[in-house]
Parts: structure tokens; sequence; C-alpha cells
């Protein structure tokens, strides 16, 4: 059973559970088959050998940045939905690729509570890590509890 | 069929770029084309599949009708998969090589199965920053009630 959130119990500093996922080039494009994004960096491992963006050579086909982001969402819908929160906001950056072999983790915590026009904000910063603990993307997270 | 197999029947967006505007083409506050989609149950369940969200709420609907949402709801990333839905071929999302560097997204109500979404679409930004082209679109989802779904976009470097 999913713990329920209370707004008030909430201190800041407080961790959110962890999500993780496995992420493989099977995963990378059934991803980009679901969404139609079947942009060539994702699916044609052929073509990104030759890539290279800026100085950057990617080696290899890299997962969807929105992969990665959903991920991020999930790690917040998983916290506040069972307690009857929703999710406003979520910002994020994607710092470094993700390839196929690596396991991504959430890390998140609350940084900030606030009450606005009656409503009960909880403001959660968001890392993602590789196996490697290398930062992948960043976020941040608008939530509300009842 | 193996997913490999699948992989290499995909379209090949770098056909489809042929003719696509180059970024000093396309104006900042121009409105771009879109479509409208319904977005299905199996949809959403496979989209959530493949994300490894295996909430109730986008399967269960004995448990969604419990809920604060009053029915089975779409995981709030679906605007990942109602983007290619809503968008012409020629649209600049299908553009060969573009790194996403980042998103933002405000969530108003869920996108739910049975939905007709529409997308205005317009380009908010473009800009040489380091050497390299960022666009930002500004996108805003809307159900079949005229009610936001959701609204934001990202941040995208395309080639020179």
């Amino acid at each position: 059973m999913p713990e329920i959130v209370a707004f008030e119990d909430l201190r800041v500093g407080q961790e959110v559970p962890s999500v993780a996922i496995d992420v493989t080039e099977e995963k990378i494009w059934r991803f980009a088959d679901i969404t139609k994004d079947y942009n060539p960096i994702h699916i044609n491992p052929e073509w990104v050998k030759g890539y290279q963006f800026g100085k950057t050579r990617l080696g290899g086909v890299i997962g969807h940045g929105l992969f990665t982001y959903a991920l991020m969402t999930r790690a917040m819908t998983e916290w506040v939905w069972p307690s009857g929160g929703l999710l406003h906001r979520m910002e994020a950056r994607f710092d470094s690729p993700v390839y196929p072999g690596d396991t991504i983790r959430t890390e998140a915590a609350v940084t900030e509570k606030k009450v606005s026009g009656g409503v009960k904000y909880v403001i959660v910063d968001i890392l993602v890590r590789n196996q490697t603990g290398t930062v992948v993307a960043r976020g941040k997270a608008m939530d509300s509890l009842p | 069929m193996s997913w490999e197999s699948e992989r290499a029947q995909a379209p090949d967006f770098t056909v489809t770029d042929q003719g696509r505007k180059h970024f000093s083409e396309i104006v900042i506050g121009e409105e771009i084309p879109t479509k409208p989609c319904t977005l299905t149950k199996e949809m959403i369940q496979k989209y959530a599949e493949v994300i490894e969200d295996h909430n109730p709420l986008y399967f269960d609907e004995e448990y969604a009708r419990k809920s604060q949402f009053g029915g089975l709801i779409a995981p709030p990333s679906i605007h990942a998969l109602l983007l290619f839905e809503c968008t012409l071929d020629e649209d600049d999302c299908r553009a060969t090589g573009v790194i996403n560097m980042g998103q933002t997204w405000s969530y108003n109500v869920p996108a739910k199965p049975g939905d007709t979404i529409t997308l205005r679409r317009t380009l908010r930004d473009k800009y040489v920053k380091s050497n390299r082209l960022w666009v930002q679109h500004e996108n805003t989802f809307t159900n079949q009630n005229g009610t936001v779904v959701c609204s934001g976009g990202g941040w995208r470097i395309h080639e020179r």
C-alpha cells in the first residue's frame, strides 16, 4: 500500500520515494514507437555512429529526454496521488545522455511548503542519476496535497 | 516480428526532413498547423506500459472511479505522445538530430480515454547560444470541453 502523505506532517528536506528504470535499446524503441518520435538519434544505430553534435559524438542511440521526464513525473504521481494530491508543474533539464544499459533512478526531496489561495503546495527538487552517479536530469516539481 | 525488425521499418526522418524549414526560416510567434486526435484507452495503457508506470489509475476502472479523478486517466507525460499525434509530418519536432535539452509543463486536468485533443502550437523563441541553434515552442493541449489539459514545451538544439 502506498504511504499517505499529509501536508502538515511534511518537512523541508524530507525525501520522496525513489523510482528507477533499466534502460535498454528495446525500451528506447518502444518509447519511440508509441510516441512516434522516430528521431534517428534514438532508433538508428548506424546513423548515430557517424553523428557528431557540436564536439559531442554520441557513439550510439540515446534515450528520449521525455522517457526520463516520464520517470520524474512518475516519482511525483506515485507519491501524491494516493493521498488525493495533484502534480501541477514539472521543470526538467537534461544534463547527460541516457544510454542502453543505464539504470536511471530519481532522488527527490521537499524544498518548500506553502499555502496559496487555500491550496497546499509542495515544491520538490529532483535529480535523476545513472548507475555511475552521473546526473542525467534535474528538475523541480510543484505538487499539492489536500 | 522482432522489435529489431519493427525498428528497421520505422519511418525515416532523414528522408522526411527534406523540405523542412531551416532555423533561419522559422519565425518567432508563428502559429504552427496542427490536427486534432482522439486519445484511446489502448493508447494510454500502451504508453503507461512502455514507461513502466503501472499506476492503477490507468488500468483499473473500479479503482479509478473512486479516486479524485473519477475514472481512468492518462499519465501526465502523455503529451510526449500527443505532440506527434497532433502535429503534421513537416513539423519541426520531426527534425533529425535535434537534441532535447529540457522540458517545462503545467498540468491542469488529466487527459482521459475518449478525449478529443487539440493542440495550439507556436514558436516561442529561437536564438544562437554557444554556437548552437536553440528553439523553444509553446504547446497547449485542450480537450473536447475546451478545458486545457496541459501546456508547456521544451528547449531543443538544432543542427547548424
